[in-house]
């Protein structure tokens, strides 16, 4: 088995798992955040709705 | 086939040899120490009629306890790489009986989230990680069966524990069955701990499968901490298997802690009693007890990163038709289906360590695997909820679910061949 000075394929690997998260909690997030907006114009958001629809380019 | 192997390799086996001990003290501690996280279930309700307490409020406990247990694994493994497996697992042991007791006498709920969100997680990590690592330096062969044995109690044990707990509970009530189970645990653990020992040198035998004339170098791994150890982990840290097997984990967790949190909720959604969603989940849990069991043992004769690959993909596939169905019939047939890949999901991690690093002390390279598979855990059970308040269903829970164990199989793939292990690189490292 090979060792490497740094293991660039299995690092990259995991931030890739880590952003696909990110990603997909963020899509969610920003799409319930719209729905309660939509919904409800008063409606108060918290900064990690505000942050996932930020975030989102589709929403 | 695979029955024939079995058979033919546990007629094989010499179960006199004290590593057998180990692996008994172990699944005892297993079982002690899942029995913290599902005795959960069964308190919510009390504790909302005594203090008037809101589910949420309580299952933020919950939520604490999985976050501890996953920051606390990486320190729980370096803890048993250091003082050895046994003294952690009474540092868990001491930690277990106090949050026990404290959770039971807690009046107010931050008393509550202490007791049972910091000190049980803390006390899950210290029970949970060394075991596995520990019974692996008493098996030089045969590791497959004998983690087969432990990760099997994961699931039957929390079953029998959860029983007990529950007719206790209706007979004298939640604050008296913690106290009792947290007493009567302790002295089992105690007892079993008395015939615990960290490695085969302290008892005075070869590991299992040993041979007198093995390579010198071997035997490192038996003596106390060393620079060795140290020397090894760093070396453990730079490859892509380490950081590859962590990400594996968290994605594989992901995929079946969905399904185990929304598969009730959707069969509800799509019409089905209560009853029969819950039988659903029910056989699931049984049909995986058996693949917990087996899975190691085929991975440790066969190809572990193969069959690894397997039931990530299965874990993926077989999830696609609950999409789709309403039938409840259809429902158990996928869920049979389901169970086999996902039990063996989980378990071929200790066997992985082996094929890739040789026979060394793997607490800490486990502890952080434990820590990936607690954040997956908790990423998983959080998606179906979040989809539900987004969707009004849970159809778009299973594609996630899907997506996220078909991406552990791709990184199944991406890992370098089982064949040779790193062991030729680790000399002059003391």
């Amino acid at each position: 088995m090979k060792i490497d000075t740094f293991p660039i394929k299995g690092i990259s690997l995991s931030l890739f798992s880590i952003i696909a998260s990110f990603i997909i909690l963020i899509y969610f997030s920003a799409w319930d955040s719209t729905n309660k907006l939509n919904e409800n114009s008063n409606y108060e958001t918290s900064w990690i709705q505000e942050g996932s629809v930020f975030l989102c380019p589709l929403h | 086939m695979s029955i024939t192997l079995i058979k033919k390799k546990v007629s094989e086996i010499d179960f006199h040899h004290y590593g057998w001990v180990i692996v008994a003290v172990g699944a005892i501690a297993q079982m002690i120490g899942s029995a913290i996280r599902m005795a959960f279930g069964i308190i919510i309700d009390p504790l909302v009629e005594e203090f008037s307490w809101d589910p949420k409020s309580i299952g933020i406990a919950y939520a604490i306890m999985s976050i501890v247990t996953a920051i606390s694994s990486p320190i729980a493994g370096y803890c048993s790489t250091i003082i050895g497996a046994r003294k952690t697992m009474y540092i868990g042991l001491v930690l277990f009986l106090t949050g026990m007791i404290w959770t039971a006498l807690a009046t107010n709920i931050y008393e509550f989230y202490i007791s049972y969100g910091i000190i049980f997680g803390f006390a899950q990590s210290m029970f949970l990680v060394p075991v596995i690592p520990a019974v692996a330096i008493w098996f030089k062969k045969s590791l497959g069966l004998a983690t087969g044995v432990i990760i099997g109690m994961w699931s039957l044990g929390p079953a029998i524990v959860i029983q007990l707990m529950g007719i206790m509970l209706d007979s004298i009530g939640w604050q008296k069955t913690f106290i009792i189970s947290g007493l009567v645990g302790s002295v089992i653990m105690v007892i079993a701990l008395a015939f615990f020992k960290n490695t085969p040198q302290d008892k005075g035998v070869l590991p299992y499968g040993a041979e007198d004339n093995d390579n010198e170098e071997e035997i490192k791994h038996e003596k106390p901490i060393n620079n060795y150890h140290l020397n090894l982990q760093k070396i453990v840290y730079g490859t892509n298997a380490f950081w590859s097997l962590m990400n594996i984990h968290f994605l594989g967790c992901v995929g079946h802690a969905v399904i185990l949190i929304g598969l009730v909720p959707l069969m509800i959604s799509k019409g089905i009693s209560y009853t029969d969603s819950v039988l659903c989940l029910t056989i699931i849990m049984v049909v995986s007890i058996s693949t917990r069991f087996i899975t190691p043992i085929l991975g440790d004769s066969v190809n572990p990163k193969t069959i690894m690959f397997l039931s990530f993909l299965g874990q993926g596939l077989f999830v696609i038709p609950w999409a789709f169905t309403t039938d409840k019939w259809m429902f158990y047939l996928v869920g049979i289906l389901w169970a086999i890949p996902y039990g063996g999901e989980g378990t071929l991690f200790p066997i992985m360590n082996r094929k890739y690093y040789g026979f060394f002390r793997m607490d800490t390279t486990y502890g952080w695997q434990i820590l990936a598979a607690s954040f997956g855990m908790a990423l998983g059970g959080f998606i179906p909820g979040l989809v539900f308040e987004v969707t009004g269903g849970y159809v778009y829970a299973i594609w996630i679910s899907a997506f996220f164990s078909c991406l552990g199989a791709c990184v199944i793939l991406t890992l370098e061949s089982t064949k040779r292990v790193i062991k030729p690189s680790f000399q002059n490292l003391g």
